[in-house]
């Protein structure tokens, strides 16, 4: 069964999510629509929208980071499931694992486009 | 501005150029293998950038560690 997904990049640096969406777009996998968004606020929005699969958001976020933007997602029944990968340049073993720990996962910037595919084709399954 | 804030700081931008090069570098890899041009150089680009990111860890600072 070939899976096709409507996926939510939240990044604020319009390079780095330009980078994210083009590595997604050649990763192989099946994309009905990829959404964007430079806030944590405005990703909220979009997931209340829209029918999102799979976020991919960066921890640090002016505003609303994005930390804060996955506790609010994970306290609303309608997308507190919601599949969501972390992208940031953060180190801090510990910190990492923390979030590991609530269910998400964690790509560390920078990073070679592939693991893109497969973190999400790992969560997925 | 601390120190080790602006250190963060630094490592961050670094942390976000380093991604949209690797990733370009990546694909410009994979597309010049097709009509022979030189891949080595490319190499190096994707080679530096893994370099630059184990720098930007040690850029780092720990600011839960006493005396940071």
């Amino acid at each position: 069964m070939t899976m096709s997904f409507n996926i939510l990049v939240v990044e604020d640096e319009n390079d780095v999510r330009k980078a994210i969406i083009k590595a997604l777009r050649r990763s192989g996998l099946q994309l009905t629509e990829v959404f964007e968004a430079d806030s944590g606020e405005k990703g909220l929005q979009i997931i209340s929208e829209q029918n999102i699969d799979f976020v991919l958001v960066d921890l640090y976020l002016p505003g609303l980071n994005g930390e804060e933007m996955v506790k609010r997602m994970r306290i609303d029944p309608d997308t507190q499931k919601l599949p969501v990968v972390f992208i940031s340049g953060e180190n801090r073993e510990d910190r990492i694992q923390m979030l590991l720990k609530k269910g998400s996962g964690f790509i560390s910037k920078p990073f070679q486009p592939e693991i893109l595919g497969e973190t999400i084709i790992n969560m997925i399954s | 501005m601390k120190t080790e804030s602006l250190a963060n700081e630094i490592a961050h931008e670094l942390n976000n150029l380093l991604t949209t090069m690797l990733i370009s570098a990546h694909f410009v890899q994979m597309d010049i293998s097709k009509n022979g041009l030189n891949k080595e150089d490319i190499a190096e680009i994707v080679k530096a950038c893994e370099r630059a990111k184990e720098l930007t860890k040690k850029l780092v600072v720990r600011e839960d560690l006493p005396g940071a």
